[in-house]
């Protein structure tokens, strides 16, 4: 018997138990389909992202109302924590920064007011940003219409707003240049539309409204804590140059916030690589949870698989008998029984592998990034869906194949 | 160089040609199930020579089976010395057993036992698949053993839609056709009524006129009149044999 006779007989047998088939490859079907959908998902995601920081450039550091992280204050939480939390970072701090540092060429604070924002009456969703002049050039924001305000604007505390593309598409007429919008039951006039900008690290930036930082600080209720203060360097934040004048503004924040020697300072500066770093870490650890979850559905198919497979075995023993009696030897059987559990595993895996790529253009497309399915993972789980149909059917075929032929015969 | 051939070798080669195609001394089958040993078989001597048209009879019970079986190498014998045409086959290994079974045994059950959700053609291809046979060698050989038992248009048939003679029939073409040195028949017309019988005696028949060996068991009298050579056993031992 020559081992490649042994597919035609395979794919016969499953045809003719087409629902037990399906339901068997079901397991694999499904898990295979997560990996991929799941992994090419994380794969784009992780692109999308590291491709948003690099595109920041390398001049650009931040500072962070977080102590550095790795090591944390005494009774502190972690830093990981506090993300995104708002601590001690104030205006005058940012202040301080532009006017004392050199080697500076902009500095934003980033202020955030959750105000209701509206246009002609009408509501709108919209995040209030307060921040200065230097925030378009430092983070590269293209005006379709109109221009950014100004330092002189800004000095002369005018309620000037520049808003983003999802704005207008919501408010229209009433959100264009010359006009009028309410943030806080403040009239702010429209100096400036936004071109889109597209989600960063979750966040939609094109329902922005953009407001001088002291404007923003008068619609606070209590003190303005900093969520982040933007820095745009002369020169690359990991040069010489680049790492003086970051030691500079370190220097001057601890100054500031009367950070007594040797012990932590309360903000953290972290550049494009510290980034990119924090964010081959986090991905890192979402790739092993990836790779637990589908490892742990995949267990299941497999099970699925073989408890089908031992069924089958013991369904077929008379079969098993007279195939020997006819001919057949101990490998014959094994390789027979190892032939359906592995093309059960592959046509599961690759109706697994279509499904999840679609899964995977969804997601993407859903989460508005680019890329589709991964190559790495449909060919990982190509091997993997035989891989598990081999380890899986091992043990059924070979209680197959150790039946004796007489047992097997006259087993009713 | 002369090619020289030793007598050891010489007498091998003259056993191999005229040895008969079965040869068993002292045979015994004990099983062993639970704390009982059953001695199913208890010393069986039988020569079967070429050509032969043997019937097997007894009771239920007397040990056909169980001596049927370790003639088609489907079970092993506890003792005894088992020779097919000269070739010891009592040390054989598992592998050998199945080339034995594949290319010199053609076995016909009382069960019919055809694969159910083959068809009759896929049925009597069994044998040559495992004898590694493409697909394209199998199938004429298959239809022709098909025509030859009368079923020439019923290949594309499964078993379900086929009469018992007709199972039985398809049974016989899937033995004959690997060209067995001996055809083994157990209670072929067991289940079939007599016109039936009738049908698969006259294809024996035929096949014995051919000059197959054949050896066939049956508890029916009239099944075993029609044989050349009538064996008869009682509670695992030969009691009467025509050849003596
Ligand atoms: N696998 C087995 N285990 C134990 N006893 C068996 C087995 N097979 C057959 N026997 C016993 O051996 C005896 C002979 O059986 P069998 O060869 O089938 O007889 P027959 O075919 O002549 O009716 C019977 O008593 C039967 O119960
Ligand atoms: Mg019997």
């Amino acid at each position: 018997m020559k081992t490649r006779q042994l597919l035609p007989l395979a794919i016969d047998f499953l045809r003719r138990n087409k629902v037990r088939a399906m339901l068997t490859a079901l397991g694999i079907i499904i898990g295979i389909s997560s990996v991929v959908a799941l992994v090419s998902a994380g794969e784009a995601a992780q692109k999308d992202i590291t491709s948003q920081v690099s595109s920041l450039g390398p001049n650009l550091a931040f500072v962070l109302p977080q102590a550095p992280s790795g090591k944390t204050r005494l009774g502190q939480p972690p830093p990981i924590a506090r993300a995104g939390s708002v601590g001690t970072l104030t205006l005058s701090d940012a202040d301080a920064i532009r006017q004392n540092v050199k080697g500076i060429d902009g500095v934003a604070p980033e202020l955030y007011a959750t105000t209701p924002v509206s246009g002609g009456g009408v509501g709108v969703n919209a995040t209030v940003l307060g921040t200065s002049a230097d925030y378009a050039p430092v983070r590269n924001v293209q005006m379709v219409q109109g221009g950014f305000f100004t330092p002189r604007q800004e000095e002369l505390g005018l309620n000037v707003v520049v808003v983003g593309h999802d704005i207008v598409q919501d408010l229209g007429q009433r959100a264009r240049v010359g006009s009028e919008i309410s943030i806080g039951n403040r009239p702010f006039t429209v100096i400036g539309v936004m071109d889109r900008r597209g989600t960063v690290g979750g966040r939609n930036m094109d329902n922005y409204v953009i407001i001088p930082a002291q404007a923003a600080k008068s619609l606070l209720v209590g003190d303005e804590r900093l969520v982040l203060i933007d820095i745009s360097l002369a020169d690359a934040a990991d040069s010489a140059q680049g790492k003086a004048t970051l030691a500079e503004v370190t220097a001057l924040l601890r100054d500031r916030h009367r950070t007594p020697p040797g012990t932590l300072e309360d903000f953290s500066i972290s550049t494009q690589a510290d980034l990119l770093q924090t964010l081959q870490a986090i991905t890192g650890v979402l790739t092993i949870l990836l790779a637990a979850i589908a490892g742990i559905s995949l267990l299941v198919g497999g099970i699925g698989v073989m408890n089908i497979m031992l069924v089958s075995v013991r369904e077929r023993t008379r079969e098993i008998g007279l195939r020997k009696a006819l001919g057949a030897r101990k490998r014959d059987i094994l390789l027979q029984f190892l032939t359906e559990s592995v093309v059960l595993t592959i046509f599961g895996g690759i109706i697994g592998i279509v499904i999840g790529s679609l899964g995977a253009i969804g997601i993407t497309g859903a989460m508005e990034i680019k890329g589709g399915p991964s190559v790495t993972a449909i060919i990982v789980a190509f091997v993997v869906s035989a891989a598990v149909g081999i380890f899986f059917g091992v043990y059924p075929a070979r209680r197959a194949s150790a039946l004796e032929p007489i047992e097997a015969l006259r087993y009713e | 160089m002369s090619i020289t051939v030793t007598t050891e070798e010489a007498t091998e080669i003259a056993e191999r040609d005229d040895a008969p195609a079965l040869e068993l001394r002292g045979i015994r089958k004990i099983y062993n199930s639970g704390s009982v040993a059953f001695e199913a078989v208890r010393g069986i001597d039988l020569i079967v020579n070429k050509g032969d048209f043997v019937a097997v009879t007894g009771a239920s019970g007397s040990g056909k089976s169980t001596l049927m079986n370790m003639i088609g190498c489907l079970d092993r014998p506890s003792y005894g010395l088992y020779r097919m045409e000269g070739e010891e086959i009592s040390h054989k290994t598992e592998n050998e057993l199945a080339e034995i079974r594949n290319r010199r045994i053609g076995f016909v059950f009382q069960s019919y036992n055809l694969l159910a959700r083959a068809t009759a053609l896929e049925n009597v291809e069994v044998p040559l698949f495992y004898r590694g046979l493409p697909r394209r060698k199998r199938v004429p050989l298959a239809k022709a053993m098909l025509e030859r038992v009368g079923l020439g248009a019923r290949g594309d048939h499964t078993p379900a839609q086929l009469s018992g003679g007709e199972q039985q029939r398809v049974a016989i073409a899937r033995a004959l056709v690997g060209d067995p040195t001996i055809v083994l028949a157990d209670e072929p017309t067991g289940n079939l009524d007599t016109s039936r019988t009738e049908e698969i005696l006259q294809l024996f028949e035929a096949l014995h006129e051919e000059g197959r060996t054949i050896v066939l068991i049956t508890h029916e009298d009239e099944v075993a009149s029609r044989a050349k050579r009538s064996v008869v056993m009682r509670d695992g031992l030969i009691i009467r044999d025509d050849a003596q």
